[in-house]
């Protein structure tokens, strides 16, 4: 599996995806645009769990957006979003989810769950930029806009 | 024949067999009356005759005793004798006027008697002369005797004659007084025998004619008491007949009369109310149909007492028992009438009623077995939304699973064409595009069914919904809807319509996205969005510049996978339009299209206005 050689430290974007073919497609992309360096794959809801939660004040300072997708083994989007939204710590970081069906029940879901932006999979480097640069222009309802200041 | 035509036969009848031989009778009197009368006066004639017979021989005698006294005179010259002879010649002109008086009406005897005077006259004459010589001279002379004896000859002769006649007459009428009493005899006789046969001959055919107009008349009576009696009769069977039916009629008839008691029960009331008629006869009828309802137990409003007020028919209310004497209860179903006279006064009240257990038992099954149904089939409407929820959410997972792979088919040629350019020829790369252009039509295929299955479930609530922004922002959101890639016009502002988001998005979109596609080529697309006022409705046009629809195809468009226009040069999955149709159906609108070939298309979608 190729994951990003870059420490934790520089992890500026999260993508958490369990396809082989979409994560393989989408790096290719950002290592052609050298921002393959500031993204880190994770394939499974549970590992992205661990590696969230492991107590680290630069990743919480440092980590711009999430990429999710909801269809995950163990532990899936939807379950996993809701425990990000109950962390204290991570309760929010933007959260861009990847969708492929637009199944109207995950997206309610995903409303309630106040997911900051969505995108059509495949996720190609413009789709994937565009919506890491709009996370600095939306408005964040109710929340100190800290990720923006620390850009 | 009426009675008063009889009448008048009849006493017709009697009329001519009274009067009739009253009126014979009268005539017949009369005539023999008139025979008597002729007969009396015959007799009356041959008595007048007697009489003047007499007369003459009185007459007669005292002519010959005047000549007695004349001769004692003459022979003694005693005066008396001369008073004598006075006397008698004094009472012979008497009488011979009395006779003359009495032939009055016979002029021979008239005649005859006359001659009688003359000749006493004669003889008086000379016989006067005598007595006064009797003083000169006492002695009679022969002579003068002789002469006398000549003279009271001639007076004889004319009394013989008279006499002679008037016996002649006396026996003549004495003959016509036999022939009259003969005449009185044998022809009143007679005409008493044939009157009395005619008599009882007519009053034998008049009381025949009588016996038989009494006897018509006692036949025509006779008929009458039969025909009476018949009436009487039939009236009897009849009421007995109603008896019959009302008593054996299945159900309950109590007839209350106009104060609401009861006069009438048949058997079935009397076994549903416990009471017999005998009992109930003239009671109140609440008393003797005593109903309550079923559920509250409240007496339900006595139906009689309805009627009276109402003067219709009325039926109880549901749920309706009775109470029986004994206190068995019955559901039962009843109406009331009113029993109306010819002026419209109601004279009492029929009361019809059922035993309506079985009825009951069959409602209360009924509503049971339909409730029963309905959880059924709630149930089953259940299992089956459940099964539709699922469908969906397989359907989610099928595009889910299903595009991953040509994702990977998509992106790796992709990847292919980009990185490996050099290592390929013109043919490989190609053949990498193709493999990229299969997949991603595959996948719109993918979208656009699951689009159209999901559009054909959906039954939701609509809501009011912004139809202007709503354009304005997939103008906004898709590139081809802009500059510099089309010029696209929305008129003016749009109405507020009821709708669901989702759905109209779709159906803007494809519509808005058709009219910017299918345009010849190095043609701009114009497109202009307006509406129009339809009432209740809302009429949304959306005209573009493109190569327009044949007539005979603008209802083949909206069906699935048709495409009418070189799916070559203009691509799409020919769903486009059909889950257009299906999504504007799903919210309550219609859509159609105005075209020709070449002159560019008219869509319109007709929508419901907000309320």
């Amino acid at each position: 599996m190729p994951f990003s050689k870059n420490t934790e430290s520089s992890v500026r974007v999260l993508v958490i995806e369990d396809n082989d073919d979409d994560r393989e497609l989408l790096l290719r992309q950002l290592k052609k645009s050298g921002m393959a360096g500031h993204v880190k794959f994770i394939t499974d809801g549970r590992k992205a769990l661990d590696f969230l939660t492991v107590p680290s004040k630069t990743l919480t300072e440092e980590l711009i957006a999430i990429f999710l997708d909801l269809k995950l083994p163990s532990l899936s989007g939807l379950d996993l979003l809701r425990r990000l939204r109950t962390d204290e710590k991570l309760q929010n970081v933007p959260v861009i989810v990847m969708t492929s069906s637009n199944d109207p029940k995950d997206m309610e879901e995903c409303r309630k769950l106040k997911v900051t932006n969505y995108v059509n999979k495949p996720v190609s480097f413009t789709s994937f930029s565009k919506a890491v640069a709009d996370v600095f222009h939306l408005p964040r309802q109710g929340e100190p806009p800290m990720s923006v200041e620390e850009v | 024949m009426t009675v008063d035509s009889d009448a008048l036969r009849f006493s017709q009848t009697l009329r001519s067999a009274i009067l009739l031989p009253l009126a014979v009778i009268f005539l017949t009197a009369l005539l023999l009356l008139s025979l008597v009368l002729w007969l009396f006066h015959d007799m009356h004639w041959s008595y007048h005759s007697y009489r003047v017979l007499v007369d003459e021989r009185d007459s007669q005698t005292r002519v010959c005793d005047s000549q007695d006294n004349m001769r004692g005179y003459l022979l003694t010259g005693d005066e008396s004798f001369v008073r004598a002879f006075e006397a008698d010649q004094n009472a012979t002109n008497v009488q011979l006027d009395q006779l003359k008086q009495m032939v009055q009406d016979n002029p021979a005897q008239v005649s005859n008697a006359e001659d009688i005077i003359q000749a006493k006259d004669l003889w008086f004459d000379y016989a006067k002369t005598l007595v006064a010589r009797r003083v000169e001279r006492p002695i009679v002379n022969p002579q003068d005797i002789e002469m006398g004896k000549t003279l009271m000859d001639g007076v004889e002769a004319k009394y013989e004659k008279f006499n002679q006649t008037e016996i002649a007459l006396q026996e003549e009428r004495l003959r016509r007084v036999h022939q009259m009493q003969s005449i009185v005899t044998y022809g009143g006789g007679a005409l008493l025998v044939l009157l009395s046969l005619s008599i009882a001959q007519v009053v034998r055919r008049q009381f025949m004619k009588l016996a038989g107009e009494y006897r018509r008349a006692l036949t025509i009576i006779e008929d009458r008491a039969a025909a009476l009696a018949r009436s009487e009769a039939d009236l009897e069977e009849q009421k007995e007949w109603f008896h019959v039916t009302l008593k054996s009629i299945g159900d309950g008839v109590i007839v209350a009369d106009p104060e609401g008691r009861v006069v009438f029960m048949n058997e079935e009331s009397e076994r549903l109310t416990g009471w017999t008629s005998t009992d109930a006869l003239l009671k109140p009828l609440p008393e003797v149909f005593k109903i309550v309802n079923e559920e509250t137990r409240v007496p339900v409003e006595n139906p009689v007492a309805k009627v009276f007020r109402e003067k219709k028919v009325v039926g109880l209310a549901n749920h309706t028992v009775l109470i029986s004497r004994v206190g068995q209860e019955w559901p039962i179903e009843d109406s009331a009438a009113p029993i109306y006279d010819a002026k419209e006064k109601v004279l009492g009240v029929v009361l019809v009623f059922h035993n309506a257990t079985e009825m009951r038992h069959t409602q209360r099954t009924l509503r049971a077995y339909s409730q029963n149904l309905e959880r059924e089939v709630a149930e089953r409407t259940t299992t089956l939304q459940q099964a539709v929820i699922e469908l969906e959410a397989f359907s989610y997972t099928i595009s889910h699973d299903l595009r991953s792979p040509l994702r990977a088919m998509q992106g790796f040629a992709q990847a292919v064409v980009e990185d490996y350019a050099d290592k390929l020829d013109e043919q490989g790369k190609n053949y990498l595009l193709r493999i990229r252009n299969a997949a991603e039509r595959l996948d719109r295929l993918i979208q656009d069914l699951l689009a159209y299955t999901r559009l054909s479930q959906e039954k939701a609530m609509l809501g009011p919904l912004d139809l202007d922004k709503i354009v304005r922002e997939i103008i906004e959101h898709y590139p081809n809807l802009h500059l510099p890639a089309a010029q696209v016009e929305v008129v003016g502002t749009l109405p507020k319509i009821m709708g669901l988001e989702a759905a109209l998005t779709q159906v803007l979109s494809n519509l808005l996205g058709n009219a910017a596609k299918f345009v010849a080529p190095g043609t701009e697309p114009r497109i202009k969005v307006w509406c129009e006022d339809h009432g209740e409705k809302v009429r949304l046009w959306i005209q573009d510049n493109g190569i327009g629809i044949a007539p005979r195809d603008f209802e083949r468009i909206f069906q699935m996978f048709v495409q009418v226009n070189e799916p070559q040069r203009y691509g799409g999955t020919g769903m486009g339009l059909a889950i257009v149709r299906k999504a504007v159906q799903s919210i309550q609108g219609s859509v159609g299209v105005e075209s020709e070939e070449g002159q560019g298309s008219k869509f319109w979608v007709e929508l419901n206005r907000a309320t």
